[in-house]
Protein backbone atom coordinates (compact mmCIF):
# COMPACT_ATOMS: atom_id res chain seq x y z
CA UNK A 1 0.00 0.00 0.00
CA UNK A 2 3.19 2.28 0.99
CA UNK A 3 3.96 1.72 -2.72
CA UNK A 4 0.73 2.37 -4.35
CA UNK A 5 0.62 5.77 -2.44
CA UNK A 6 4.38 6.65 -3.45
CA UNK A 7 3.16 6.46 -7.02
CA UNK A 8 -0.17 8.29 -6.39
CA UNK A 9 2.11 11.32 -4.89
CA UNK A 10 4.60 10.99 -7.61
CA UNK A 11 1.82 11.31 -10.33
CA UNK A 12 0.20 14.08 -8.56
CA UNK A 13 3.49 15.79 -8.39
CA UNK A 14 4.04 15.29 -11.94
CA UNK A 15 0.71 16.85 -12.81
CA UNK A 16 1.23 19.32 -10.45
CA UNK A 17 5.39 20.32 -11.71
CA UNK A 18 3.77 20.51 -15.55
CA UNK A 19 3.42 23.59 -17.18
CA UNK A 20 0.31 21.95 -19.35
CA UNK A 21 -1.79 21.66 -16.22
CA UNK A 22 -1.67 25.19 -15.54
CA UNK A 23 -2.54 25.27 -19.28
CA UNK A 24 -5.46 23.37 -18.96
CA UNK A 25 -6.98 24.86 -15.67
CA UNK A 26 -7.24 28.69 -17.39
CA UNK A 27 -8.92 26.76 -20.89
CA UNK A 28 -11.21 25.31 -17.69
CA UNK A 29 -11.60 28.78 -15.69
CA UNK A 30 -12.06 30.45 -18.79
CA UNK A 31 -14.39 28.27 -20.07
CA UNK A 32 -16.58 28.05 -17.09
CA UNK A 33 -16.60 31.73 -16.54
CA UNK A 34 -18.00 31.89 -20.03
CA UNK A 35 -20.82 29.77 -19.67
CA UNK A 36 -21.44 31.61 -16.51
CA UNK A 37 -21.16 34.52 -17.76
CA UNK A 38 -23.96 33.71 -20.19
CA UNK A 39 -26.35 32.08 -18.35
CA UNK A 40 -26.00 34.79 -16.06
CA UNK A 41 -26.45 37.48 -17.90
CA UNK A 42 -29.43 35.58 -19.52
CA UNK A 43 -31.01 35.23 -16.11
CA UNK A 44 -31.16 38.55 -15.26
CA UNK A 45 -32.93 39.27 -18.59
CA UNK A 46 -35.43 36.54 -18.60
CA UNK A 47 -37.74 34.79 -15.74
CA UNK A 48 -36.59 31.14 -15.74
CA UNK A 49 -38.42 28.01 -14.99
CA UNK A 50 -35.03 25.65 -13.85
CA UNK A 51 -32.35 27.28 -10.90
CA UNK A 52 -29.39 28.85 -12.68
CA UNK A 53 -27.05 25.89 -10.87
CA UNK A 54 -29.12 23.58 -12.76
CA UNK A 55 -28.87 25.72 -16.11
CA UNK A 56 -24.63 25.85 -15.09
CA UNK A 57 -24.67 21.82 -14.77
CA UNK A 58 -26.26 20.90 -17.85
CA UNK A 59 -23.64 22.73 -19.15
CA UNK A 60 -21.11 20.54 -18.18
CA UNK A 61 -20.25 18.45 -20.87
CA UNK A 62 -18.40 21.35 -22.75
CA UNK A 63 -15.85 21.76 -20.16
CA UNK A 64 -15.75 17.95 -19.66
CA UNK A 65 -15.24 17.47 -22.86
CA UNK A 66 -12.41 19.57 -23.19
CA UNK A 67 -10.03 18.69 -20.43
CA UNK A 68 -10.32 15.25 -19.48
CA UNK A 69 -8.62 14.63 -22.91
CA UNK A 70 -6.12 17.05 -22.04
CA UNK A 71 -5.87 15.50 -18.44
CA UNK A 72 -5.51 12.37 -19.38
CA UNK A 73 -3.58 12.26 -22.57
CA UNK A 74 0.20 12.01 -20.50
CA UNK A 75 -0.76 9.46 -18.06
CA UNK A 76 0.34 6.18 -20.41
CA UNK A 77 1.30 8.25 -23.77
CA UNK A 78 4.30 9.65 -22.20
CA UNK A 79 5.80 6.97 -20.38
CA UNK A 80 5.19 4.99 -23.34
CA UNK A 81 7.20 7.20 -25.63
CA UNK A 82 9.72 7.80 -23.27
CA UNK A 83 10.15 3.86 -21.80
CA UNK A 84 9.86 4.95 -18.41
CA UNK A 85 7.42 1.88 -17.92
CA UNK A 86 10.04 -0.70 -18.06
CA UNK A 87 12.23 0.88 -14.56
CA UNK A 88 8.78 1.19 -13.32
CA UNK A 89 7.62 -2.43 -13.77
CA UNK A 90 10.37 -3.59 -12.78
CA UNK A 91 10.42 -2.65 -9.08
CA UNK A 92 7.66 -5.15 -6.99
CA UNK A 93 4.26 -3.10 -8.47
CA UNK A 94 1.36 -4.19 -10.11
CA UNK A 95 -0.34 -3.23 -13.09
CA UNK A 96 -3.42 -2.56 -11.62
CA UNK A 97 -1.69 -0.32 -9.00
CA UNK A 98 -0.16 1.78 -11.16
CA UNK A 99 -3.25 2.21 -13.47
CA UNK A 100 -5.17 3.16 -10.19
CA UNK A 101 -2.56 6.00 -9.45
CA UNK A 102 -2.90 7.32 -12.49
CA UNK A 103 -6.42 7.26 -12.53
CA UNK A 104 -6.95 8.75 -9.13
CA UNK A 105 -4.57 11.44 -9.77
CA UNK A 106 -6.35 12.64 -13.16
CA UNK A 107 -9.48 12.25 -11.09
CA UNK A 108 -8.59 14.06 -8.67
CA UNK A 109 -7.38 16.45 -10.75
CA UNK A 110 -10.94 16.92 -12.42
CA UNK A 111 -12.24 17.29 -9.48
CA UNK A 112 -9.99 20.00 -7.63
CA UNK A 113 -10.99 21.85 -11.17
CA UNK A 114 -14.84 21.76 -10.37
CA UNK A 115 -14.24 22.67 -7.06
CA UNK A 116 -12.44 25.75 -7.50
CA UNK A 117 -15.01 26.81 -10.17
CA UNK A 118 -17.80 25.75 -7.99
CA UNK A 119 -16.41 27.86 -5.23
CA UNK A 120 -16.00 31.00 -7.61
CA UNK A 121 -19.55 30.29 -8.86
CA UNK A 122 -20.84 30.03 -5.25
CA UNK A 123 -19.47 33.46 -4.16
CA UNK A 124 -20.48 34.98 -7.05
CA UNK A 125 -23.95 34.09 -6.67
CA UNK A 126 -24.86 34.41 -3.00
CA UNK A 127 -22.92 38.14 -2.96
CA UNK A 128 -25.32 39.11 -6.16
CA UNK A 129 -28.62 38.27 -3.69
CA UNK A 130 -30.33 41.66 -5.38
CA UNK A 131 -29.72 40.31 -9.27
CA UNK A 132 -31.27 37.03 -8.82
CA UNK A 133 -33.81 35.53 -6.38
CA UNK A 134 -31.69 33.08 -4.30
CA UNK A 135 -34.34 30.36 -4.76
CA UNK A 136 -33.37 30.80 -8.20
CA UNK A 137 -30.04 30.53 -8.42
CA UNK A 138 -29.80 27.43 -6.08
CA UNK A 139 -30.68 25.30 -3.41
CA UNK A 140 -28.53 22.73 -1.37
CA UNK A 141 -29.95 20.20 -3.80
CA UNK A 142 -28.81 21.59 -6.68
CA UNK A 143 -25.31 22.17 -5.42
CA UNK A 144 -24.55 19.07 -3.97
CA UNK A 145 -26.70 16.98 -6.15
CA UNK A 146 -24.94 18.62 -9.24
CA UNK A 147 -21.38 18.45 -7.96
CA UNK A 148 -22.52 14.89 -6.81
CA UNK A 149 -23.11 13.91 -10.72
CA UNK A 150 -20.29 15.77 -11.98
CA UNK A 151 -18.01 13.68 -9.34
CA UNK A 152 -20.15 10.38 -10.38
CA UNK A 153 -19.97 10.50 -14.00
CA UNK A 154 -16.46 12.15 -13.86
CA UNK A 155 -15.39 8.52 -12.99
CA UNK A 156 -16.09 6.96 -16.26
CA UNK A 157 -15.60 10.14 -18.00
CA UNK A 158 -11.13 10.22 -16.62
CA UNK A 159 -11.78 6.06 -16.65
CA UNK A 160 -12.33 6.20 -20.26
CA UNK A 161 -9.57 9.20 -20.66
CA UNK A 162 -6.84 6.72 -19.28
CA UNK A 163 -8.06 4.11 -21.15
CA UNK A 164 -7.50 5.65 -24.67
CA UNK A 165 -4.69 6.72 -23.15
CA UNK A 166 -3.17 3.36 -22.46
CA UNK A 167 -3.90 2.39 -25.93
CA UNK A 168 -1.34 4.45 -28.08
CA UNK A 169 1.63 6.51 -27.28
CA UNK A 170 0.92 9.54 -29.68
CA UNK A 171 -0.70 12.03 -27.18
CA UNK A 172 -2.56 14.03 -29.73
CA UNK A 173 -4.10 10.44 -30.86
CA UNK A 174 -4.91 9.86 -27.02
CA UNK A 175 -6.96 13.06 -26.62
CA UNK A 176 -8.38 12.81 -29.96
CA UNK A 177 -10.14 9.57 -29.01
CA UNK A 178 -11.05 10.50 -25.55
CA UNK A 179 -12.51 14.05 -26.80
CA UNK A 180 -14.52 11.55 -29.68
CA UNK A 181 -15.82 8.85 -27.25
CA UNK A 182 -16.88 11.55 -24.71
CA UNK A 183 -18.35 13.82 -27.10
CA UNK A 184 -20.58 10.41 -28.94
CA UNK A 185 -21.93 9.84 -25.30
CA UNK A 186 -23.65 13.02 -24.72
CA UNK A 187 -24.91 13.25 -28.30
CA UNK A 188 -26.30 9.83 -27.66
CA UNK A 189 -26.99 11.45 -24.11
CA UNK A 190 -29.25 13.95 -26.06
CA UNK A 191 -30.80 11.48 -28.61
CA UNK A 192 -31.85 9.05 -25.83
CA UNK A 193 -33.57 12.33 -24.62
CA UNK A 194 -35.41 12.99 -27.62
CA UNK A 195 -36.06 9.85 -28.72
CA UNK A 196 -37.98 8.91 -24.99
CA UNK A 197 -40.00 12.13 -25.36
CA UNK A 198 -41.58 10.16 -28.52
CA UNK A 199 -42.03 6.64 -27.34
CA UNK A 200 -42.60 8.09 -23.96
CA UNK A 201 -44.44 5.71 -21.11
CA UNK A 202 -43.28 2.76 -23.24
CA UNK A 203 -40.52 -0.02 -21.70
CA UNK A 204 -38.55 1.27 -24.64
CA UNK A 205 -39.25 4.61 -23.62
CA UNK A 206 -38.28 4.07 -20.29
CA UNK A 207 -34.85 2.26 -20.99
CA UNK A 208 -33.64 5.03 -23.16
CA UNK A 209 -35.03 7.42 -20.35
CA UNK A 210 -32.83 5.90 -17.94
CA UNK A 211 -29.45 6.39 -20.29
CA UNK A 212 -30.27 10.14 -20.89
CA UNK A 213 -27.51 11.21 -19.20
CA UNK A 214 -28.96 14.98 -18.54
CA UNK A 215 -32.25 13.56 -17.58
CA UNK A 216 -29.90 12.12 -14.85
CA UNK A 217 -28.47 14.88 -14.23
CA UNK A 218 -31.97 16.73 -13.66
CA UNK A 219 -32.88 14.34 -11.31
CA UNK A 220 -29.86 14.65 -9.14
CA UNK A 221 -30.12 18.66 -9.64
CA UNK A 222 -34.00 17.81 -7.80
CA UNK A 223 -32.50 15.82 -5.23
CA UNK A 224 -33.11 12.46 -6.51
CA UNK A 225 -30.23 10.88 -6.46
CA UNK A 226 -31.00 6.82 -7.59
CA UNK A 227 -28.40 4.91 -6.30
CA UNK A 228 -28.95 2.89 -9.65
CA UNK A 229 -27.08 5.71 -11.57
CA UNK A 230 -23.84 5.43 -8.98
CA UNK A 231 -23.85 2.07 -9.69
CA UNK A 232 -24.22 1.89 -13.30
CA UNK A 233 -21.10 4.83 -13.71
CA UNK A 234 -19.27 2.94 -11.02
CA UNK A 235 -19.19 -0.14 -12.58
CA UNK A 236 -18.68 0.54 -15.99
CA UNK A 237 -15.66 2.99 -14.71
CA UNK A 238 -14.31 -0.06 -13.02
CA UNK A 239 -14.98 -2.14 -16.59
CA UNK A 240 -12.83 0.60 -18.42
CA UNK A 241 -10.32 0.68 -15.67
CA UNK A 242 -9.44 -3.25 -16.12
CA UNK A 243 -9.52 -2.92 -19.88
CA UNK A 244 -7.05 -0.01 -19.21
CA UNK A 245 -5.18 -2.70 -17.10
CA UNK A 246 -4.98 -5.40 -19.93
CA UNK A 247 -4.18 -3.21 -22.39
CA UNK A 248 -0.89 -1.56 -20.60
CA UNK A 249 -0.14 -5.47 -20.11
CA UNK A 250 -0.75 -6.22 -23.77
CA UNK A 251 1.46 -3.30 -24.62
CA UNK A 252 4.85 -3.86 -22.48
CA UNK A 253 4.44 -7.85 -23.86
CA UNK B 1 19.39 -26.07 -10.67
CA UNK B 2 22.13 -25.82 -7.30
CA UNK B 3 21.18 -24.48 -4.51
CA UNK B 4 23.71 -21.72 -5.30
CA UNK B 5 21.91 -20.46 -7.99
CA UNK B 6 20.48 -16.46 -8.46
CA UNK B 7 18.77 -16.96 -11.81
CA UNK B 8 17.67 -20.35 -13.39
CA UNK B 9 15.94 -19.78 -16.64
CA UNK B 10 13.64 -23.20 -17.84
CA UNK B 11 12.99 -23.65 -21.32
CA UNK B 12 12.04 -20.02 -21.53
CA UNK B 13 10.25 -19.05 -24.85
CA UNK B 14 9.38 -15.65 -25.89
CA UNK B 15 7.40 -14.38 -29.26
CA UNK B 16 6.20 -11.16 -30.57
CA UNK B 17 3.23 -12.01 -32.63
CA UNK B 18 4.72 -14.66 -35.11
CA UNK B 19 8.33 -13.79 -34.41
CA UNK B 20 10.16 -16.18 -31.87
CA UNK B 21 12.83 -13.73 -29.89
CA UNK B 22 13.79 -16.58 -27.50
CA UNK B 23 13.65 -20.13 -28.49
CA UNK B 24 13.11 -22.46 -25.63
CA UNK B 25 16.21 -21.31 -23.66
CA UNK B 26 17.83 -22.67 -20.53
CA UNK B 27 20.87 -21.40 -18.36
CA UNK B 28 21.38 -20.73 -14.82
CA UNK B 29 23.77 -17.55 -13.45
CA UNK B 30 25.39 -18.68 -10.13
CA UNK B 31 25.16 -16.50 -6.84
CA UNK B 32 27.71 -13.30 -6.82
CA UNK B 33 28.77 -13.74 -10.12
CA UNK B 34 29.08 -11.67 -12.71
CA UNK B 35 27.90 -12.38 -15.78
CA UNK B 36 28.16 -10.67 -19.57
CA UNK B 37 25.51 -11.51 -21.88
CA UNK B 38 26.58 -10.78 -25.63
CA UNK B 39 24.94 -11.28 -28.95
CA UNK B 40 23.70 -9.34 -32.06
CA UNK B 41 21.51 -6.62 -32.31
CA UNK B 42 18.19 -8.56 -32.40
CA UNK B 43 19.60 -11.78 -30.67
CA UNK B 44 17.02 -11.30 -27.74
CA UNK B 45 18.98 -10.02 -25.18
CA UNK B 46 17.05 -7.16 -24.43
CA UNK B 47 13.94 -9.79 -24.04
CA UNK B 48 15.79 -11.72 -21.81
CA UNK B 49 16.95 -9.00 -19.32
CA UNK B 50 13.12 -7.55 -19.18
CA UNK B 51 11.57 -11.09 -18.64
CA UNK B 52 14.64 -11.83 -15.76
CA UNK B 53 13.18 -8.29 -14.39
CA UNK B 54 9.30 -8.92 -14.49
CA UNK B 55 8.99 -6.26 -17.32
CA UNK B 56 7.51 -8.58 -19.37
CA UNK B 57 6.45 -12.27 -19.27
CA UNK B 58 7.71 -15.10 -21.34
CA UNK B 59 5.40 -17.00 -23.32
CA UNK B 60 6.05 -20.26 -22.00
CA UNK B 61 8.86 -21.44 -19.66
CA UNK B 62 9.74 -20.20 -16.31
CA UNK B 63 12.31 -18.19 -14.56
CA UNK B 64 13.13 -18.92 -10.89
CA UNK B 65 14.92 -15.48 -9.08
CA UNK B 66 16.38 -16.70 -6.07
CA UNK B 67 14.10 -19.80 -6.03
CA UNK B 68 11.11 -17.72 -6.77
CA UNK B 69 9.22 -18.48 -10.01
CA UNK B 70 8.16 -15.06 -11.95
CA UNK B 71 5.21 -16.97 -13.52
CA UNK B 72 3.86 -18.08 -9.87
CA UNK B 73 5.37 -15.43 -7.55
CA UNK B 74 6.40 -12.03 -9.74
CA UNK B 75 5.98 -9.68 -6.86
CA UNK B 76 8.47 -11.55 -4.59
CA UNK B 77 11.37 -12.33 -7.75
CA UNK B 78 10.79 -8.91 -7.64
CA UNK B 79 12.02 -8.06 -4.69
CA UNK B 80 15.28 -9.80 -5.71
CA UNK B 81 16.04 -7.64 -8.62
CA UNK B 82 17.20 -4.61 -9.68
CA UNK B 83 17.03 -3.49 -13.46
CA UNK B 84 18.68 -0.79 -15.23
CA UNK B 85 17.00 -1.02 -18.71
CA UNK B 86 18.73 0.07 -22.09
CA UNK B 87 18.87 3.52 -22.82
CA UNK B 88 18.22 4.42 -19.33
CA UNK B 89 14.84 6.10 -19.56
CA UNK B 90 14.43 8.98 -16.33
CA UNK B 91 11.45 11.40 -15.44
CA UNK B 92 12.95 14.59 -17.03
CA UNK B 93 10.94 16.78 -14.32
CA UNK B 94 12.41 15.10 -11.29
CA UNK B 95 15.66 16.09 -9.40
CA UNK B 96 18.26 13.30 -9.42
CA UNK B 97 17.99 13.08 -5.59
CA UNK B 98 14.33 12.90 -6.16
CA UNK B 99 14.42 10.53 -8.56
CA UNK B 100 16.87 8.48 -6.13
CA UNK B 101 13.77 8.69 -3.36
CA UNK B 102 11.32 8.12 -5.02
CA UNK B 103 12.95 5.02 -6.35
CA UNK B 104 14.12 3.98 -2.87
CA UNK B 105 10.11 4.01 -1.59
CA UNK B 106 8.90 2.16 -4.76
CA UNK B 107 11.73 -0.44 -4.04
CA UNK B 108 10.92 -0.63 -0.53
CA UNK B 109 13.67 0.67 1.42
CA UNK B 110 13.04 1.61 5.19
CA UNK B 111 11.98 5.70 5.32
CA UNK B 112 15.11 5.76 7.85
CA UNK B 113 17.65 4.20 5.01
CA UNK B 114 16.37 5.74 2.17
CA UNK B 115 18.59 9.27 2.89
CA UNK B 116 21.65 7.10 3.71
CA UNK B 117 21.50 4.64 0.86
CA UNK B 118 20.30 7.28 -1.57
CA UNK B 119 23.47 9.44 -0.30
CA UNK B 120 25.89 6.45 -0.65
CA UNK B 121 24.48 5.33 -4.31
CA UNK B 122 24.99 8.85 -5.31
CA UNK B 123 28.36 9.14 -3.97
CA UNK B 124 29.58 5.70 -5.35
CA UNK B 125 28.41 7.63 -8.70
CA UNK B 126 29.68 10.76 -8.46
CA UNK B 127 26.71 12.51 -8.35
CA UNK B 128 26.24 13.59 -4.95
CA UNK B 129 28.24 16.82 -5.25
CA UNK B 130 27.97 17.75 -8.71
CA UNK B 131 24.33 16.64 -9.88
CA UNK B 132 22.21 15.82 -6.74
CA UNK B 133 19.90 19.13 -6.94
CA UNK B 134 19.89 19.10 -11.03
CA UNK B 135 16.80 18.68 -12.94
CA UNK B 136 17.39 15.33 -14.90
CA UNK B 137 16.19 17.50 -17.58
CA UNK B 138 19.39 18.95 -17.57
CA UNK B 139 21.74 16.37 -17.36
CA UNK B 140 23.92 15.44 -20.36
CA UNK B 141 24.11 11.71 -21.36
CA UNK B 142 26.69 10.61 -19.44
CA UNK B 143 25.21 11.71 -16.03
CA UNK B 144 22.23 10.59 -17.23
CA UNK B 145 23.97 6.97 -17.30
CA UNK B 146 25.16 7.49 -13.91
CA UNK B 147 21.41 8.41 -12.57
CA UNK B 148 20.18 4.62 -14.08
CA UNK B 149 23.26 3.20 -12.58
CA UNK B 150 22.76 4.84 -9.33
CA UNK B 151 19.39 3.99 -9.25
CA UNK B 152 20.03 -0.08 -10.16
CA UNK B 153 22.14 0.08 -7.15
CA UNK B 154 20.29 1.44 -5.19
CA UNK B 155 19.16 -0.76 -2.35
CA UNK B 156 19.55 -4.39 -1.36
CA UNK B 157 18.48 -6.06 -4.08
CA UNK B 158 20.65 -9.28 -4.45
CA UNK B 159 20.60 -9.26 -8.41
CA UNK B 160 21.62 -6.61 -10.50
CA UNK B 161 20.77 -6.55 -14.17
CA UNK B 162 22.08 -3.85 -16.61
CA UNK B 163 21.39 -3.50 -20.00
CA UNK B 164 24.08 -1.00 -21.58
CA UNK B 165 25.45 0.46 -18.55
CA UNK B 166 28.39 2.16 -20.18
CA UNK B 167 27.40 3.69 -23.43
CA UNK B 168 27.65 7.47 -23.38
CA UNK B 169 30.68 7.01 -20.47
CA UNK B 170 33.54 8.53 -20.43
CA UNK B 171 36.57 6.42 -20.25
CA UNK B 172 37.15 7.69 -16.08
CA UNK B 173 33.46 6.64 -15.52
CA UNK B 174 33.75 3.61 -17.19
CA UNK B 175 36.52 2.69 -15.04
CA UNK B 176 34.27 4.32 -12.14
CA UNK B 177 31.58 1.86 -13.06
CA UNK B 178 34.05 -1.16 -13.07
CA UNK B 179 34.85 -0.37 -9.55
CA UNK B 180 31.35 -0.15 -8.75
CA UNK B 181 30.68 -3.97 -10.03
CA UNK B 182 34.11 -5.12 -8.23
CA UNK B 183 32.87 -3.85 -5.20
CA UNK B 184 29.73 -6.03 -5.86
CA UNK B 185 31.35 -8.83 -6.56
CA UNK B 186 30.53 -11.82 -4.23
CA UNK B 187 27.94 -10.30 -2.80
CA UNK B 188 25.62 -9.42 -5.01
CA UNK B 189 25.18 -11.18 -8.63
CA UNK B 190 25.23 -8.94 -12.01
CA UNK B 191 24.20 -9.60 -15.33
CA UNK B 192 25.17 -6.66 -18.17
CA UNK B 193 24.69 -6.87 -21.40
CA UNK B 194 26.64 -4.86 -23.88
CA UNK B 195 28.40 -4.09 -26.96
CA UNK B 196 31.86 -3.22 -25.59
CA UNK B 197 33.60 -6.66 -25.17
CA UNK B 198 36.61 -5.49 -23.84
CA UNK B 199 34.89 -4.30 -21.01
CA UNK B 200 32.74 -6.93 -20.36
CA UNK B 201 36.13 -9.24 -20.87
CA UNK B 202 37.23 -7.09 -18.23
CA UNK B 203 34.58 -7.67 -15.46
CA UNK B 204 32.77 -10.53 -16.19
CA UNK B 205 33.23 -13.62 -14.91
CA UNK B 206 31.09 -15.76 -16.87
CA UNK B 207 29.77 -15.19 -20.57
CA UNK B 208 26.39 -16.21 -22.32
CA UNK B 209 26.47 -15.83 -25.70
CA UNK B 210 23.22 -15.73 -27.79
CA UNK B 211 22.40 -15.76 -31.54
CA UNK B 212 18.76 -15.59 -33.19
CA UNK B 213 17.17 -16.57 -29.68
CA UNK B 214 19.04 -19.44 -28.99
CA UNK B 215 21.84 -19.83 -26.57
CA UNK B 216 25.29 -20.18 -28.37
CA UNK B 217 27.42 -20.39 -25.68
CA UNK B 218 27.94 -20.38 -22.04
CA UNK B 219 31.20 -20.36 -19.33
CA UNK B 220 33.89 -18.54 -18.56
CA UNK B 221 36.55 -17.24 -20.49
CA UNK B 222 38.66 -19.77 -20.64
CA UNK B 223 35.91 -22.26 -21.91
CA UNK B 224 34.51 -20.47 -23.98
CA UNK B 225 38.00 -20.42 -25.54
CA UNK B 226 38.56 -24.01 -25.24
CA UNK B 227 35.35 -24.32 -27.06
CA UNK B 228 36.40 -23.06 -30.11
CA UNK B 229 39.93 -23.85 -30.07
CA UNK B 230 40.96 -25.80 -33.15
CA UNK B 231 43.20 -28.33 -32.67
CA UNK B 232 47.02 -27.87 -32.74
CA UNK B 233 47.00 -23.75 -33.87
CA UNK B 234 49.12 -22.14 -32.47
CA UNK B 235 50.15 -18.15 -32.73
CA UNK B 236 53.56 -16.30 -32.68
CA UNK B 237 55.11 -13.14 -32.73
CA UNK B 238 58.61 -13.21 -33.98
CA UNK B 239 60.83 -10.78 -35.39
CA UNK B 240 63.53 -11.23 -38.55
CA UNK B 241 63.87 -11.80 -41.97
CA UNK B 242 59.97 -13.37 -43.74
CA UNK B 243 62.38 -15.68 -45.79
CA UNK B 244 63.93 -16.99 -43.57
CA UNK B 245 61.34 -17.25 -40.97
CA UNK B 246 59.08 -19.37 -43.95
CA UNK B 247 61.90 -21.32 -44.48
CA UNK B 248 62.56 -22.58 -40.78
CA UNK B 249 58.60 -23.37 -40.55
CA UNK B 250 58.90 -24.95 -43.45
CA UNK B 251 61.70 -27.42 -42.76
CA UNK B 252 59.86 -28.12 -39.45
CA UNK B 253 56.85 -29.33 -41.92
CA UNK B 254 54.11 -26.62 -40.24
CA UNK B 255 51.54 -25.33 -42.38
CA UNK B 256 51.17 -21.19 -41.69
CA UNK B 257 47.33 -20.26 -41.67
CA UNK B 258 47.70 -16.61 -41.56
CA UNK B 259 51.16 -14.42 -41.87
CA UNK B 260 50.58 -11.21 -40.77
CA UNK B 261 53.56 -7.78 -41.17
CA UNK B 262 52.90 -6.19 -38.16
CA UNK B 263 53.26 -2.06 -38.56
CA UNK B 264 56.38 -2.28 -35.70
CA UNK B 265 58.92 -3.39 -38.15
CA UNK B 266 60.08 -6.56 -39.24
CA UNK B 267 57.89 -8.24 -36.49
CA UNK B 268 55.70 -10.91 -38.33
CA UNK B 269 52.34 -12.63 -36.36
CA UNK B 270 51.81 -15.93 -37.67
CA UNK B 271 49.28 -18.32 -36.97
CA UNK B 272 50.28 -22.06 -37.94
CA UNK B 273 48.62 -25.71 -37.43
CA UNK B 274 51.77 -27.84 -36.08
CA UNK B 275 51.63 -31.36 -33.87
CA UNK B 276 53.44 -31.19 -30.44
CA UNK B 277 56.55 -32.73 -32.02
CA UNK B 278 56.78 -30.01 -35.20
CA UNK B 279 55.74 -27.69 -32.51
CA UNK B 280 59.12 -28.21 -30.31
CA UNK B 281 61.14 -29.07 -33.02
CA UNK B 282 60.45 -25.54 -34.65
CA UNK B 283 60.86 -23.67 -31.29
CA UNK B 284 64.26 -25.43 -30.87
CA UNK B 285 65.36 -24.01 -34.46
CA UNK B 286 63.97 -20.31 -34.11
CA UNK B 287 64.76 -20.02 -30.83
CA UNK B 288 68.69 -20.70 -31.33
CA UNK B 289 68.65 -19.07 -34.73
CA UNK B 290 70.96 -15.63 -35.15
CA UNK B 291 68.65 -13.47 -37.05
CA UNK B 292 65.51 -14.19 -35.47
CA UNK B 293 63.77 -13.49 -32.54
CA UNK B 294 60.44 -15.55 -31.00
CA UNK B 295 58.56 -12.55 -28.94
CA UNK B 296 55.82 -14.42 -28.58
CA UNK B 297 54.65 -18.12 -29.44
CA UNK B 298 52.09 -20.70 -28.08
CA UNK B 299 48.78 -21.82 -28.25
CA UNK B 300 46.01 -19.50 -29.43
CA UNK B 301 44.43 -17.48 -26.96
CA UNK B 302 41.10 -16.19 -28.09
CA UNK B 303 39.93 -12.55 -26.91
CA UNK B 304 36.12 -12.30 -26.12
CA UNK B 305 35.59 -10.69 -29.57
CA UNK B 306 36.80 -13.30 -31.44
CA UNK B 307 34.70 -15.87 -29.19
CA UNK B 308 31.88 -14.03 -29.89
CA UNK B 309 32.28 -13.47 -33.58
CA UNK B 310 33.31 -17.14 -34.34
CA UNK B 311 30.56 -18.64 -32.07
CA UNK B 312 27.67 -16.59 -33.84
CA UNK B 313 29.28 -16.86 -37.02
CA UNK B 314 29.06 -20.62 -36.63
CA UNK B 315 25.41 -20.59 -35.42
CA UNK B 316 24.66 -18.21 -38.02
CA UNK B 317 26.21 -20.75 -40.91
CA UNK B 318 24.25 -24.16 -38.90
CA UNK B 319 20.96 -21.60 -39.57
CA UNK B 320 22.22 -21.14 -43.57
CA UNK B 321 22.48 -25.23 -43.87
CA UNK B 322 19.25 -25.82 -41.97
CA UNK B 323 17.28 -23.48 -44.43
CA UNK B 324 18.76 -25.00 -47.34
Amino acid sequence: MKKFYTLLKYEIYKLMVSPATYVIALIFTLSIGGIFAFLLHDYTRFEQDIPLIQMFCRCFWLPTCVIVPLLSMRSFSEEDKYGTFQSLFAVPISYMEVVLAKFLATYGMFIFLWLCSWSLFLAVGFKSGSIVHETAFASQFNIGGGLLFIAVTGLLFVAIGIFASSLTENQIVSCMLTFFILLTLFICGQFFANRSQISNLTLYGTYLESLNIFSQLDNFCNGVFDSRIIVFYVSTSKLIFCFSTVAVQRKLN
Amino acid sequence: MSGNDAVVVNNLTKKYCRQVALNAISFSIKTGSVVGLIGPNGAGKSSILKILAGVITGTSGDVLINGDSMAENAMQAKRHISFMPENNPLPDHLRVGEYLRFRAELKGIPEKRIRQNAEKVMRQCDLYYEARYCMIKTLSKGYRQRVGIADAMLGNNEIIILDEPTIGLDPHQIIGVRKIIDTSKGTRTILISSHILSELETVCDNFIIINRGHIVATGTLDELSNNIKEQDTFRAKICGDEQIIRKEFELAGIQIVEFKRSPYGDEYVIKFIATEEAYRILLSKISNHRELFVKKIGYVEYTLEEIFLNSTRRCRDQDDIENS
